[in-house]
């Protein structure tokens, strides 16, 4: 199991050098299994006065979901509250 | 030619053609696992830039690979089965959702969510309906 972070040679664009970052997820039991999921982390980002910053880049679907899953479980344990009260 | 002549040209080829056969599979278990092992790659998450109308477009992706396989050999250990064979077998899925575009342009360079609303929808409704049915079977056992 193994976690690595893997950059692409910069992008050259009206000064800007954009460096996009990746990580890879990688469970590889045996020769005859595995999964790989690989993830954008962000963009590396040096601008033309040679400031350098980073980006990030959110997955706002799995924002989104993890929200509404939350949301849901908690409104459930208030139901089983109320209930088990009365 | 005669009977027996065409048994013994038959018995003297087929090795080679099992040897072929486990070889063409092992060669397409190789390019198998060097493809699934190129999802890991950077370049499997970005996509190629793009130049329009004045803007760099580079597209962010999430890629999930899932592979296995699996091969087994056997014989038989009694007089009258003697016969032997081997098998193999595997599968993998590949998939990939856009997440992100990156954009560069004269103001700057700009990170824009791409929001799947069908998988938000989808996520409501099925919490929505399990909640419910939650709900009313605590209704009912009350």
């Amino acid at each position: 199991m193994t976690l690595q972070n893997t950059n692409r040679p910069p992008v050259k664009w009206r000064g800007y050098q954009i460096s996009p970052v990746a990580q890879a997820f990688r469970f590889v039991p045996s020769a005859q299994f595995g999964i790989i999921w690989n993830r954008p982390v962000g963009v590396q980002v040096q601008t033309p006065q040679g400031e350098t910053q980073f980006l990030p880049v959110h997955d706002l679907t799995r924002i989104i979901q993890v929200i509404i899953i939350l949301s849901g479980l908690f409104l459930l344990f208030l139901l089983k509250l109320i209930y088990k009260r009365s | 030619m005669s009977a027996s002549e065409t048994e013994n040209t038959s018995e003297a080829t087929l090795p080679e053609n099992e040897n072929a056969l486990a070889s063409a599979a092992l060669e397409t278990i190789q390019d198998t696992m060097d493809q699934f092992m190129a999802t890991a790659d950077v370049n499997a998450v970005f996509g190629e830039t793009i130049k329009h109308q004045g803007n760099l477009i580079l597209p962010a992706a999430e890629v999930v690979s899932i592979m296995g396989f699996g091969i087994g050999s056997g014989a038989g250990v009694s007089e009258e089965n003697k016969g032997s064979g081997s098998g193999g077998g595997g599968g993998g899925k590949t998939f990939a959702r856009p997440v992100a575009v990156i954009v560069a342009n004269e103001q700057g360079v700009q990170v824009k969510p791409v929001v799947d609303f069908t998988k938000i929808y989808l996520t409501a409704f099925t919490t929505l309906a399990f909640i419910t049915s939650a709900w009313l079977r605590m209704r009912r056992g009350k």
